[in-house]
């Protein structure tokens, strides 16, 4: 049998099972993906934080922390020279720490070096360190950080 | 004793055929144990076997791992302390499973350059090698979810910067890291991931993409030596039987290979190491052996570029029964096919050289030397440096 538009009655039935099918799927998929979609993915506002007082900072030295999963680098370059940044190495994750002697920051993975203010003097990472905003009031320390 | 299990055995074929058609069951059986194979089935068809013998060796110690595992960050790394310290022959299912992982890799490994070697991956067997690659690429993917799975220094950071590479796929490759990672890090999340895949997602791929390569394998036969189209040209009293020659052959080589496997792990357990430390990388980070061409690959490139780069040689894999047309299997036929095959080999063995001893310091002819991230060697003057590769 054919219907009004010359598609056999068969066919139309087989199109329609079969669009219907893809569609059921289609419809199951959406919520599997969006379950399996990281439920903790980063969102939000960043927001300030105590990083600890000046007085438990001495000059040249660093200090290392997490914050929401990201971690952290403060180091205190002057007297009043507070800088914080992401120590997860702009190559491949790696964490950089602070040399205190060389006023640098060093990868230990694939020996990329970073100056005090964060941008690439050697090696292979592409981009400087990710730079967060320190406020020093009075003893404490402040840091701007990423939204947990 | 034999009459009773005789009259047990006559009861359930009895059951059976009542019920099912028993007989297609039993022909195709003895059809598949006495199926003829060509004469030139040797010792080296033997590998293929091996990775199964392997794979149901993991499958095995790794649910028995399972019993004791905690997926999750505070609990990983001192559940496996546990099984190796504690649980009675703990160390040896641990030792059994890591040993394994490797030693299937390396199976694979060598089955592919078999079947390489003698053109068995021409027509019309293409599908059974496309299915081998994406097992071997299967295999590789279990190894690197299984990797974090202790929750050590080593794997922590391994698997920072192996999830770090996909970054640079264009377009896709930030969120691809997030969504494997389970957010932007490596942490509880990731093992969640990691572990999931590990022992559920990925067991079911294989199992079934061993099913459709030995279906293959089977329907189509070995392959001969003769010319792509040309009848087989051995008589069949020449034929090998599967069993009991080829089978007597593989238990031989199975056993060999047992007592192989074990004194790798009562000589050389796998280690432990420190726990995971999200704020310390240590020095020397390298990934398991396997990837070390394809990570010291990806530091002569750009990023972008580095990732086609590295992805290159698995697609020549998939698609090489489509691009080698030749009709001959004979490798001494096919001098070109050889070359390239051995510069792959050999390629992959400088690049995974040079990536294990990279960024460290090593000692030749009496002198010291540090190789540098690319591999190039510089000689040290400082007596009192490190020594030895480290």
């Amino acid at each position: 049998m054919v219907t009004d538009n010359g598609l056999p009655r068969r066919k139309f039935l087989d199109y329609f099972l079969g669009g219907g099918l893809g569609v059921l799927l289609l419809g199951m998929a959406a919520p599997i993906g969006a379950y399996l979609w990281p439920a903790r993915k980063r969102g939000g506002v960043q927001e300030m934080i105590d990083a600890g007082r000046v007085s438990e900072l001495p000059v040249g030295s660093g200090k290392a922390f997490q914050v929401g999963g990201h971690p952290i680098l403060l180091v205190r370059a002057g007297e009043t020279e507070f800088r914080a940044f992401s120590s997860a190495c702009p190559h491949l994750g790696c964490i950089v720490h602070w040399d205190g002697p060389s006023r640098e920051f060093k990868c230990p993975c694939h020996a990329g070096v970073f100056s005090a203010d964060g941008k690439v003097v050697s090696g292979p990472p592409p981009s400087a360190l990710i730079a967060y905003q320190v406020t020093v009031t009075g003893d404490q320390i402040k840091i701007k950080v990423p939204p947990a | 004793m034999g009459n009773f299990l005789s009259n047990a055995r006559n009861k359930i074929e009895s059951f059976m055929r009542d019920r099912y058609p028993w007989d297609v069951f039993t022909d195709f059986a003895k059809h598949q144990a006495h199926k003829p194979l060509p004469p030139h089935v040797s010792w080296w068809h033997t590998f293929g076997s091996l990775a199964v013998f392997l794979l149901v060796n993991q499958i095995v110690t790794g649910i028995l791992l399972m019993v004791y595992y905690r997926p999750t960050s505070d609990h990983a790394f001192d559940s496996i302390k546990f099984i190796q310290t504690e649980v009675p022959a703990g160390w040896l299912i641990r030792g059994l499973h890591s040993w394994g992982a490797t030693l299937m890799i390396v199976m694979l490994i060598l089955h592919m350059i078999r079947v390489f070697v003698m053109g068995s991956y021409k027509k019309p067997r293409e599908l059974t090698w496309v299915t081998g690659v994406f097992l071997l690429g299967v295999t590789v993917t279990f190894g690197f979810t299984g990797y974090l799975l202790p929750w050590n220094q080593l794997s922590y950071w391994a698997t920072t910067v192996g999830t770090e590479v996909s970054r640079n796929i264009p377009v896709i490759g930030n969120a691809m890291t997030v969504f494997l990672r389970g957010g932007e890090g490596i942490s509880g999340e990731t093992l969640a991931r990691f572990y999931v895949l590990h022992v559920v997602v990925l067991p079911w791929v294989v199992v079934g993409l061993v099913a459709v390569h030995l279906f293959l394998m089977r329907v189509q036969n070995l392959a001969t030596m003769d010319p792509v189209g040309s009848a087989p040209s051995w008589p069949k009293d020449q034929a090998i039987r599967f069993f009991p020659e080829h089978v007597l052959k593989e238990m031989s080589v199975f056993t060999v290979f047992l007592g192989l496997l074990l004194a790798l792990v009562i000589f050389s357990p796998p280690e432990l190491g420190e726990p995971a430390d999200p704020l310390n990388t240590p020095a020397g980070i390298k990934p398991e052996w396997y990837f070390l061409p394809t990570y010291q690959l990806l530091k002569y490139f750009p990023k972008t570029l580095g990732i086609f780069t590295s992805m290159l040689p698995p697609l020549l894999l998939l698609i090489l029964p489509f691009i080698d047309r030749s009709l001959d299997r004979h490798p001494k036929r096919r001098p070109l096919a050889m070359t390239l095959g051995a510069i792959a080999v050999a390629a992959s063995l400088i690049l995974g050289v040079v990536g294990k001893i990279s960024e460290s310091h090593v000692q030749f002819l009496g002198k010291t030397y540090e190789v540098d991230l690319y591999g190039r060697w510089l000689a040290v003057h400082d007596e009192t440096s490190d020594t030895g590769a480290r």
